[in-house]
Order: C-alpha cells, then structure tokens, then sequence
C-alpha cells in the first residue's frame, strides 16, 4: 500500500485503527524509502509545532506599539513640514510665474524708452545720410553756386524769422522756397548743367 | 479564535476617537503580523519594520474598513501585501548591492529559549528557499490553518492554485528539512 501525508498524519495523531497502524509500522519496518518519507514529514511537524509556539519576549512586544505611537508623531511632524513646504513652493512658484510674466509679456517703462530711444536714433542716422547726400551736392557746386546759397542764407538770417517760438513762419518760409525761383540765384546755363548731371545720375 | 463583534467594537471606538481602542486592537494582533512578516522575510529586521509598517496602514486606514470580512482577514491581508513588497524591494536592493549581509542578521535576542531559536533558524532558512506564491500558502496553511478559502480571500488566488502551490511547498520543504538544507 502507498502511504501519503495524510496517512503519515494520521498515524501520529492516533486516528488510525490498531490494524491500520500494525500495517502501516510493518510497511515502515519493511521499506526504506517509506521510512525516509515518514522521518522527512515527522520532522517537519514537530518543526512547526515548535515554531508556531514560540513566543516573542515581552519587552520586545511592549516597545511594538510605543515605538509605532513614537513614529507617528514623527509622520504626523513630517507631514505638517511637508504641507508647510508644499505651500511655501506653491507661493514661491507664484511669484515666480508673475516675475517670468512681467519680464516676458509686460512692456515696463524701460522697454518702452529703449524703444524710443532705438526710433529715434533710426531718425538720427536717416537724417545724418541725408546730411552727407547734401554734403556731396554742395562739394559739387562751383564757388559761384556757394556764393549765391550763403547770400540767400544771410538774407533769411537778417529777417530774424524766429522758426522755434511760431513754428507757421517755418511753414510759411518752407513754401516759399518750394515756389522760389531759382533762376534769380543761378544761370540758366547752371540750371541746365544740374539738370544733366541729374539726368546721368544712377539711381 | 478571533473575536469579530469585539474587534468591531474596537473599530468603531477608533473611529469615534478612542485612541486606546486602536491600541488594544493592535496589541490584539501584533504578534502575528510579527510571526508572518518574519515567516516571509527571514528575519528579524524586516519583520520588525514590517510591522510598524503595518500598523501605521492600518491607523490610516482603518476608516475604510468595510466590517464584511472579519478585522483579522483585513489585517492579514495588509500584512502578506506589505510583506511581498518588503521581499520586493529587498531583492532589488540586494541586486544593486545596496542591502548589506549582516542586516540579515538577527540582531535582537526576542527569542530566549537556544533550543527554539535554532528551530525557528532552521524553519527560516528552508521557507526563504521557497518562491513567495509556495511560502505564503505554507505559512498560512501551517502557521494559521487558514483554510483554502480564506487563503484565496487574502491572497486573490484560485483555491486550485493554492493547493498545487502548497503541494510542491510541503514536498520541497519537506524534501531541505529531512537533508537539513
């Protein structure tokens, strides 16, 4: 007959009946292997009977939940300066999205004068080439063409228009010189020899 | 064995803000969330982190207890999750080197009688040969006799499962025990 744990089970705790157990302490005597089985099951049955017994000392015990109080006033702080932190970092955050704000989308005062400043200086410079294109006309002119330019000018001058306080004289002078005629200041023949220089100039 | 209607009483205590209920509740189960931690990890270190583990899940949880299984399922159930991930992370650890050998060492003398202590080594050093899924169902077979059934409540396995997983546990245990590893 094959013996299973069940059977090894039973015999040690009594449940079988005398001619079940002679039968099966006779199989025991006769084979070896049955014999190891058993020795194998038995020893490890009384090796957790023995474990599932043994008590923890109670020092140790005692100290479980005083130890688990212990930590959770730890967790509980831990928590408190975690929220404490969250909400400092949240603030921080904040304040940081508004400074990246300001900077990024928000023209400030300073932005805006740049500006301003980066214009005019534009102006500056398209004034000053235009500047050196009359620089370049009046290097051309003759002695004769100067002459007449700096007589009109002292003409103006002697008028004494003040052109800051009654911006219309400048107006008025400005239309003038629109429809002045040229022809009382320079020679016909001057007239014509600008007009071909112009005429072969390259644009 | 273990006195439903009381832990329920406990329970609700707890939850009402009786902070000593909590504590006779845990000094109620302490000792075997301890013996299981142990039985799965080896050892007394882990088992004792286990454990405080354990207990601060189930201070927070406890409000969520249900009262349809019987408190010591639900805590059962906490400790073998707590324990698999303990067993989890330690291997981890162990991979990358990080866990030093000694810290498996038993370092705390909870245990007085010799005799026991070399039993229990014994029984420690053939359960952590075993895989997880064998040595839980063994431990709680043999340890607790859990039925199957309250296995697979704790566990989430098929009793079928169980049975062949405690068959090859027991015939492998069986089989270190008898050549003394």
């Amino acid at each position: 007959m094959k013996y299973n744990d069940g059977d090894f089970e039973n015999y040690l705790m009594g449940k079988m009946s005398e001619n079940e157990r002679n039968e099966f302490e006779n199989s025991l005597i006769s084979s070896s292997e049955l014999k190891t089985n058993f020795d194998k099951y038995k020893k490890l049955t009384e090796l957790i009977t023995n474990t599932r017994s043994i008590k923890l000392s109670e020092e140790y015990s005692s100290r479980i939940l005083l130890r688990f109080r212990n930590n959770l006033q730890v967790d509980k702080k831990n928590k408190s300066y975690y929220n404490l932190g969250a909400i400092t970092a949240a603030f921080a955050s904040i304040i940081l999205g508004f400074v990246l704000t300001v900077n990024l989308f928000i023209k400030t005062d300073v932005d805006k004068t740049s500006e301003l400043v980066t214009i005019i200086e534009n102006d500056r410079d398209s004034i000053v080439n235009s500047f050196d294109i009359s620089d370049k006309l009046i290097s051309r002119a003759d002695s004769e063409s100067l002459n007449r330019i700096d007589s009109v000018y002292n003409d103006l001058l002697s008028q004494n228009i003040d052109f800051e306080s009654e911006p219309d004289n400048f107006n008025a002078f400005t239309y003038d010189i629109e429809n002045v005629d040229f022809e009382q200041f320079i020679s016909e023949e001057k007239i014509d020899q600008i007009y071909a220089q112009l005429m072969e100039k390259k644009f | 064995m273990h006195n439903t209607d009381d832990d329920f009483k406990l329970i609700e205590s707890f939850i009402d803000g009786n902070e000593s209920a909590f504590n006779r509740l845990i000094y109620k189960y302490q000792d075997k969330i301890y013996w299981h931690a142990r039985r799965m990890t080896g050892n007394h270190l882990d088992a004792d982190e286990i454990v405080q583990e354990v207990l601060l899940v189930i201070y927070n949880k406890i409000k969520t207890f249900e009262f349809k299984s019987s408190f010591y399922t639900w805590v059962y159930t906490i400790t073998n999750t707590r324990s698999i991930n303990y067993l989890k992370k330690r291997a981890v650890k162990k991979y990358f080197s990080l866990e030093k050998a000694e810290s498996l060492e038993d370092s705390n003398n909870i245990i007085l009688n010799l005799e026991q202590k070399q039993q229990l080594q014994l029984i420690e050093k053939a359960l952590q040969k075993l895989p997880v899924k064998q040595r839980e169902v063994f431990i709680m077979r043999n340890y607790n006799e859990m039925s199957y059934e309250e296995i697979s409540e704790i566990t989430g396995k098929a009793t079928g499962t169980l049975k062949a997983n405690y068959f090859h546990a027991i015939n492998k245990i069986k089989e270190l025990i008898g050549n003394e590893i």
